[in-house]
Parts: C-alpha cells; sequence; structure tokens
C-alpha cells in the first residue's frame, strides 16, 4: 500500500500548550485509518491541519509525496466531514451537495448527475428538496457524508461523525461508513474518542495522547497487544497485577508467579503489571489445580455476559472477570460465591509503563 | 393542588397587566371611529377624522420628513451596524467594547440628545435633516448591531469553514452562505431601526434646527397634544400604531422563518 | 490577518459610537466646568459653579421628587411585573414566545401616542372619571391629570414591558426542579418563592429595577405632557436649561450628574450580577 498522506515531524501548539508534537504518520491510498484518543489529545488539530485551517508549527504535510502544507483549505483535494454537520441551513440537501461541484464550475446536467448519484449512494434521493432542518440527526448525517463524498476527495476527514446519534443508530452508520469507504475507494480519516467505534470501523488505528501516538497499528494489534497501560486502559477494559520480573517468571505479591506472552522482553527485577482482559479469565465453580481461589465481591448482569467483581485470595485489589452467559455458572453464581479462577499465559501480557 | 388557587391569581394578573398594556391602544382605536371625536359622546361610527387628516398638509410633509429621515439612517446603521455584528462575533469582544456598543441604548434620550446639540453647535454644523439622520444613526446602530448578532448566536460557524473546503474562496463564502444566514437578522434589524427612527422625538427635536422641512411626525404630534385631547391625533395614533405592529410582526416573521 | 479584518469590520460601528455618543458626553462634561455666556453661550472659563447651583434645595428638591417618582415608578412597575414574567415563564416553552411579543408590542407603537392615551383616559371629561360618575361613585371629577399620579402611571405605563422582560430572563432561567425540590423538602409555596426563588431571581429583579429606574429618571416627555408643567422632574429641568434658560453649562453640569447616578447604579448592579454567577460558578 502507498502512502496518500504523510504527516511527518508535525506540530503545533496553542500559546504554551503543545496540541501536536513532532507527530509523523502516515494513510494508505484506500486505508480506513482512525485517529483516535481522549479529549484533548489533539486528534482534532492534527484533522484541522490536514485539512487546512491550521498550520502547523513545525512539520509537512504531503499528499501523493506532494507538500500541501501551504496550500490553503479551498485547493486542497481533501474534504471534511464536519462534527456538527455544517449543513448550510439556506439550502436543500441538494444545493448543499452541489456547492462544492460548483466551486469547481460544474453546472447544469453534469451537475446534477453527479449530486443524484451521490444522493442515490447515501440513499438520500427522496429527501434531495428538504432543508436541513427537516431531517433527523442520521439524515443530516449522511447529508454532510454526501456533500463531502461528492467531490470525490483523495483523502476525507470524518471529525467525530457519529457522535451526535443515538447507540442504535451509530452501530448501524459504523457499518454503512464501512461500506462506502470500500464502494468509493476513498481513503477514510476518522476522528474519534469511542474505541468501540475505531475498532469496529479502522483498518489501521493511531491511539493519541497529548499529541503523541501512543500506539499506531491494526485494531487486533492495539487490543492484544498494547505496548502501554494507557493503551490497554483505553481500548477495553483491563485487569492489572502489579509485580516485578524475577528469574523463574513475574512475581505478583500475595498470588505468585505468573508466565506471559511477552515475559522475556522485561529485563530481570523491573517492575510491571501483568495485564488480562475479564474475557479472557476463565472462571468455574469447581477447584483445579493451579486455579486461583477466589470470592466473588459483586456483580453485573448485562444479558449476553455477567460481569464479576471477585476478590482473589491473597490479592487486595478486585478483579474484573466477563463471563458469558453460555457459562453454566452464571446459573447460581451469587455474591459471596466461592470460585476458582485462571488464564493462560498468551492471553496475558506484563506492560512495564 | 396548592398550586391551582396560585396558578388563577397568577393568570388573572397577567390577564389584567394586559388589559393596561392594550386598554389605553385600544381606547384611542375606538375614539379614532367615534364621529363627535370626544371620549364623552358616542355618536356614531365615521371616518371623518381619518379624511381630515390626509388634508392636514403639516402632517403629511411631517410624515414625508420622517419617512426620508428613518430610511436614510436605517440604511446607514444597517450597514455599520452589520459589519460590526460580524466584527464582534470574530472573537469574544472585551467588556469595554461590550459597554460602548450597548451605550447608545441605554442612555437616557434627553442626555444624549443635549450632547448632540452641544457637539453640532461646536463644529458649527447647521441643524436639519441630516442631524437627524447622523443623531438617529447613532443609536440605531447599537439595536441593530444587538439583533443582528443575536442571529449569530444560532449561527453555526464550521458552515464557513464548510465552505472553504469544499473549494469556495473567502467571499464567495460571504456571498452565498453568510449573508444569506444573517439576511432575516439584518432584515430585522433594519426594520426595528426604522421604526424606532420613525418613532423617535427629544433627539429630533433638539438637533433638527428651525426648518420646516426637518419637522418629523412625532414632533408634529407633540404640537398637537401639548394642547390637550386633539381628535384628530385619534387616527394618526390609530394608523401609527397600526404601521408599527405590522413592521415589527414582518420583522420577527423573517426573522424566524428560516429556522423553522 | 485575523486582526485586521475584525478592525475594517468593527472599526466604522465603533469609530461612529465614538464621534456621535462619547465625545458629545464627554464635550457635556466639559460644559459642564464653564460659565454661561451673556447671550446664552458659554465663556470658557472654568468653574464648579454649576455643579454647586446644582445642590442649591432650589435644584436638590426637583432631583428629589425625580428620584421619588422615579423609585414609586420602579416598586410598582415590580409589583406589576414580577407576577406577571413569573405566569409567562411557567408557561409551555411554543406559548411563551407569543405572550412575550404581546408584553413587547406596545414598547413599539410610538412613545408620546402611548402617553396621549393617558390624557384621554385620566382628563376631567375623560373616560376614567365619566365611568365612575356614571357608576355613582363620584360625584365631582377626581384631579387625576396633571400631577405626580399621572405621571407615575404613564411612566409606569411605557417602561412595566421593560421590567417584565427582564423579570422573565431571570425567571425562566431557574430550573423548575428547584422549586420542586423545595416543596419535596416540606416548604410551602411561599417559604419556597421567598427562600429559593426570590433569591434566585435577584439577579432580574435589579437589572429591570435598574432599567426603569434610569428611563423613568431622565423622562422629559411623560412629565411634560402627563404633568403639566406643574411638577418639574430633571428631564424637564435639563430641557429648560438648553431650549429656554439656555444656561447649557448647567444643564450640562445637570445631565453630567444624571449620567453619573446612572452609571453607579449600572455599575452596581453588573457587580451584583457578577458576583452571583460566580458563586454560581463555584456551586
Amino acid at each position: 500500500m502507498s502512502a496518500l498522506l504523510e504527516v511527518v515531524g508535525v506540530s503545533k501548539s496553542f500559546g504554551e500548550i503543545a496540541a501536536v508534537d513532532n507527530l509523523s504518520l502516515s494513510v494508505g491510498g484506500n486505508e480506513f485509518f482512525a485517529l483516535l484518543g481522549p479529549s484533548g489529545c489533539g486528534k482534532t488539530t492534527l484533522l484541522r491541519m490536514i485539512a487546512g485551517f491550521e498550520r502547523p508549527d513545525q512539520g509537512r504535510i504531503l499528499l501523493d509525496g506532494i507538500d500541501i502544507t501551504g496550500i490553503k483549505a479551498n485547493k486542497r483535494p481533501i474534504n471534511l466531514m464536519f462534527q456538527s454537520y455544517a449543513l448550510f441551513p439556506h439550502m436543500t440537501v441538494f444545493a448543499n451537495v452541489a456547492y462544492g461541484l460548483e466551486m469547481e464550475g460544474l453546472r447544469g446536467a453534469e451537475l446534477a448527475k453527479r449530486v443524484d448519484a451521490v444522493l442515490e449512494l447515501v440513499q438520500l434521493s427522496a429527501l434531495a428538496k428538504r432543508k436541513p432542518a427537516q431531517l433527523s440527526g442520521g439524515q443530516k448525517q449522511r447529508v454532510a457524508l454526501a456533500r463531502a463524498l461528492v467531490k470525490r476527495p483523495k483523502l476525507l476527514l470524518l471529525d467525530e461523525p457519529l457522535g451526535a446519534l443515538d447507540k442504535k443508530l451509530r452501530e448501524q452508520m459504523q457499518i454503512e461508513l464501512k461500506r462506502l469507504q470500500q464502494e468509493t475507494g476513498i481513503a477514510f480519516l476518522v476522528v474519534t474518542h469511542d474505541q468501540e467505534e475505531a475498532l469496529t470501523m479502522a483498518d489501521r488505528i493511531a491511539l493519541l495522547r497529548a499529541g503523541r501516538i501512543a500506539q499506531l497499528g491494526e485494531p487486533r494489534a492495539l487490543y492484544e497487544r498494547p505496548n502501554s497501560r494507557f493503551v490497554a486502559d483505553f481500548i477495553g477494559q483491563m485487569n492489572f497485577l502489579e509485580g516485578m520480573r524475577v528469574a523463574e517468571g513475574f512475581a505478583v505479591p500475595g498470588l505468585g508467579l505468573f508466565n506471559a506472552a511477552n515475559l522475556d522482553d522485561l529485563p530481570l527485577g523491573a517492575a510491571g503489571a501483568l495485564a488480562v482482559r475479564p474475557e479472557r479469565i476463565a472462571v468455574q465453580d469447581t477447584e483445579v489445580a493451579g486455579a486461583i481461589a477466589a470470592e466473588v465481591e459483586g456483580l453485573a448482569y448485562l444479558g449476553q455476559d455477567l460481569i464479576l467483581h471477585l476478590r482473589l485470595d491473597g490479592h487486595d485489589r478486585p478483579v474484573v472477570a466477563r463471563v458469558h452467559a453460555a457459562n453454566p455458572i452464571t446459573m447460581h453464581v451469587a455474591r459471596g460465591s466461592r470460585l476458582w479462577c485462571g488464564w493462560s499465559p498468551a492471553n496475558s501480557l506484563i506492560l512495564s509503563e | 393542588m396548592s398550586r391551582n388557587p396560585i396558578q388563577a391569581w397568577l393568570s388573572t394578573h397577567l390577564f389584567l397587566v394586559y388589559v393596561f398594556l392594550y386598554g389605553p391602544i385600544l381606547v384611542l382605536v375606538a375614539l379614532s371611529f367615534n364621529r363627535s371625536g370626544m371620549p364623552n359622546v358616542w355618536t356614531g361610527l365615521s371616518l371623518e377624522w381619518y379624511g381630515k387628516l390626509f388634508a392636514n398638509e403639516k402632517i403629511i410633509s411631517s410624515v414625508g420628513n420622517s419617512l426620508f429621515i428613518a430610511a436614510v439612517a436605517t440604511v446607514i446603521s444597517t450597514v455599520i451596524g452589520t459589519l460590526l455584528a460580524m466584527g464582534l462575533e470574530e472573537r469574544r469582544p472585551r467588556v469595554a467594547t461590550e459597554a460602548l456598543i450597548a451605550a447608545p441604548m441605554i442612555i437616557p434620550d434627553i442626555v444624549m440628545a443635549i450632547s448632540l446639540l452641544s457637539f453640532y453647535s461646536l463644529i458649527k454644523l447647521t441643524l436639519g435633516a441630516h442631524s437627524v439622520i447622523l443623531s438617529h444613526s447613532a443609536f440605531m446602530i447599537s439595536f441593530v448591531c444587538a439583533v443582528v448578532r443575536t442571529r449569530f448566536k444560532h449561527f453555526d460557524r464550521s458552515i464557513i469553514e464548510a465552505s472553504i473546503d469544499l473549494g469556495a474562496s473567502e467571499f464567495t463564502t460571504f456571498r452565498r452562505v453568510t449573508l444569506p444566514v444573517i439576511a432575516p437578522g439584518v432584515i430585522a434589524a433594519a426594520l426595528l431601526g426604522f421604526t424606532l427612527s420613525f418613532d423617535e422625538f427629544i433627539i429630533s427635536y433638539f438637533t433638527s434646527g428651525p426648518s420646516s422641512a426637518s419637522v418629523t411626525f412625532p414632533m408634529q404630534i407633540y404640537a398637537m397634544i401639548r394642547f390637550g385631547v386633539t381628535p384628530d391625533v385619534n387616527a394618526v395614533a390609530t394608523i401609527v400604531m397600526l404601521v408599527s405592529f405590522f413592521l415589527i410582526f414582518l420583522s420577527q416573521r423573517i426573522n424566524r422563518e428560516v429556522e423553522a | 490577518m485575523i486582526v485586521s479584518r475584525r478592525i475594517v469590520l468593527t472599526g466604522p460601528g465603533i469609530a461612529w459610537i465614538m464621534l456621535l455618543l462619547v465625545i458629545p458626553c464627554a464635550l457635556l462634561l466639559v460644559n459642564s466646568f464653564f460659565e454661561r455666556g451673556i447671550y446664552g453661550g458659554i465663556d470658557y472659563i472654568f468653574t464648579f459653579e454649576n455643579y454647586v447651583r446644582a445642590v442649591d434645595p432650589l435644584y436638590a428638591e426637583i432631583f428629589w421628587n425625580s428620584a421619588r417618582v422615579a423609585g414609586i415608578t420602579t416598586l410598582i412597575s415590580l409589583a406589576l411585573g414580577y407576577p406577571a414574567a413569573y405566569c409567562i415563564a411557567l408557561m409551555p416553552k411554543r406559548r411563551q414566545m407569543a405572550f412575550l411579543i404581546l408584553v413587547m408590542l406596545p414598547l413599539w407603537s410610538n412613545y408620546l401616542i402611548r402617553t396621549y392615551a393617558w390624557i384621554v383616559l385620566l382628563n376631567g371629561e375623560g373616560l376614567i372619571n365619566r365611568s365612575l360618575i356614571g357608576l355613582g361613585l363620584i360625584d365631582a371629577p377626581l384631579p387625576l391629570l396633571y400631577n405626580d399620579f399621572a405621571i407615575i402611571t404613564g411612566l409606569t405605563y411605557a417602561y412595566v414591558p421593560f421590567m417584565i422582560l427582564a423579570l422573565f430572563s431571570s425567571i425562566s432561567k431557574l430550573a423548575p426542579e428547584l422549586r420542586e425540590a423545595s416543596t419535596d423538602l416540606g416548604a410551602s409555596p411561599l417559604m419556597t418563592f421567598r427562600r429559593v426563588t426570590l433569591p434566585l431571581t435577584l439577579p432580574g429583579i435589579a437589572a429591570g429595577s435598574v432599567f426603569v429606574f434610569v428611563l423613568s429618571i431622565g423622562n422629559f416627555v411623560t412629565p411634560d405632557l402627563l404633568g403639566g408643567g406643574k411638577r418639574t422632574m430633571i428631564g424637564n429641568l435639563i430641557y429648560d436649561q438648553f431650549l429656554t434658560a439656555r444656561d447649557w453649562p448647567f444643564g450640562s453640569a445637570i445631565a453630567a450628574i444624571v449620567i453619573g447616578v446612572m452609571m453607579a447604579l449600572l455599575t452596581i448592579q453588573a457587580v451584583l450580577v457578577n458576583r452571583r454567577d460566580r458563586e454560581e460558578k463555584i456551586a
């Protein structure tokens, strides 16, 4: 995959605060890329620099190998779908979508054809004559998308595209966005604070923290192999058992020695935490050799899953386990129940930072 | 349940306040159709006073003066006030700036009137319709600016960026996006300004000078009512109120249309 | 780039207001320290005499009378306006606008005409006296016109809409849950009003009162038309100094005092509102 967009050593600060700090990344020509991070991590600033609304203090932005750092927003073959959608309230859906093409000098039948085609694509043909105020949130979102897509940009930027929608619609639109990206072949760069959204849609994710990339990779890599506690905690839920690397393995006070997938990466004597996902903890109600005894302190029923708060014998911090409804123990487990739990070393990691 | 008597009392009170507000106006309207013209005897329905009104040259010419003054002052203050509102929207203005812009709205009109009179006399500006226009524009700008700014409150600034993102220049963005979106606010502001200018009395009175070409309509009314009840004023009052209400209704309507 | 654009946009407006409001007001202040010329002009000789004269009992009485009339007007407007604003604030949102427009509408009809309406209503042969006599409640017409009563009625009539608007904006910001919470905690409606609603709507009361007071105290038309020129208020005094007595410096001094009082009141009100805002932010 050749790089379509290259961000090279870009920095931007507002007053004293460095919003984006010497950041580099590249996005491929047909990629669905997500910039993920908590609010204030610099993801929106980065997006606005790529769109051309902010100028980097340092660094360059290249599109197809051409430096576009100094090119104005209205001259870049990049379009942005705004978080607020930013639909022109005085124009119909059709006129909103046509606007960008008119700016390219397109008129008449050719313009109508392009607009109709893109409205078809987002299933809004029936609403072409409506004004934005007469549309639902989901419909507005699709108009905003159509308006950006119709320009056939090389890169489409989406700022929290699903943020304003309710949960059901959001899940539906995640799949819809993915479909549109594949059908149009345009590279999508989406900014979001919602890890689930990023995991569902993106080919690759860059998780940002304080203006820098905390980790960049495919969704599975970020979830399965987080490189830090921040990443592990931000994406999904994670249990941390504090301990230290000793010769025989990883020692957790009160619980004993553990092995982990990346045990050998950690130098002897280094402190760290053993990280285990709640759903990777196997729980049963009969004693097995090698399993850790635990008591149920609290539980939450989620339908398809049961969340257990477990107090491991000998350990003072509770551990969360997620048990699938199909597991027979869910039938009778209650507060105070004694259980035995464990996990395979392959499903645990040691994180030192 | 204990709220019901309170609610009933509040509603009655509100109703009485509306009676207080509209009673006098309605009395004038009713009297304007009274043949005798006096409030004490009802001698039947008549349009006589309206007929007399249109034969009164002084009234007609003062209406003409007021229309001219209001129209010119409206053009000036709408342009300057709208620009001002746009500028203030770029960044949150300082408190001092806010106070300066609000000042013409809250300063007692008699103070504004004498300060302008002193100023015009100092710079030896001959008084006339032009000085009234200048004076009116000074306070109208503030009102226009305030109305246009309320329009900007509902204005999502990202549509400006969206327009640029879609390839439009700054000027095209202003012409095709910013202006159409704030236009109802600008029109509403202009109508309000026009009404204010047309009704303004004290500042006109002080800054109009002796020329009959600058006797405004409110000045004419003042001259008529200073001597107590004069029946032809009722007809004038009715027409003026109807026109004012219509203009305000229109401005409200226009300002709300796009939001719907 | 943004800075210069902003200046281009705001420049004309600011300059206009500077030229036609700030400079004339400053001029007024300057003139108030000069002597009156023999033929009504201004002699540029520095003096405090105008301010000394302003506190002379003759004029102090006019100040006092104006403040009294404006104060009574403010209190009556408050008494009329508060329940009205409260009632509108209790209505469902979509109905509020219509009722507020009904409140505002009279403001957009000519002030002179609205004042004239009260001459028609209040005079000896007027509708109110006629009705009262007709009903047999009184034998001879009451002296309703050309006195303080008429002035206060006229001023209240003119300015109560401002009071209602100011109060409404304050009352409508109050979350209904607060009243419900107070009731839930056992307070009677009166107690809830006194301990919750009233303190929280104080900024609105202050804003509305300052507005009505300032508009009333500087008014010229209403005392002139409804007071019949018998009772002079500050507005008339200023008018006289400028157009009759032609003592501009003295008129300027009085106007300067009015502006000073007004600015003091507005400052107090702004400080009150500011402090309240800060407290609420902390809470």
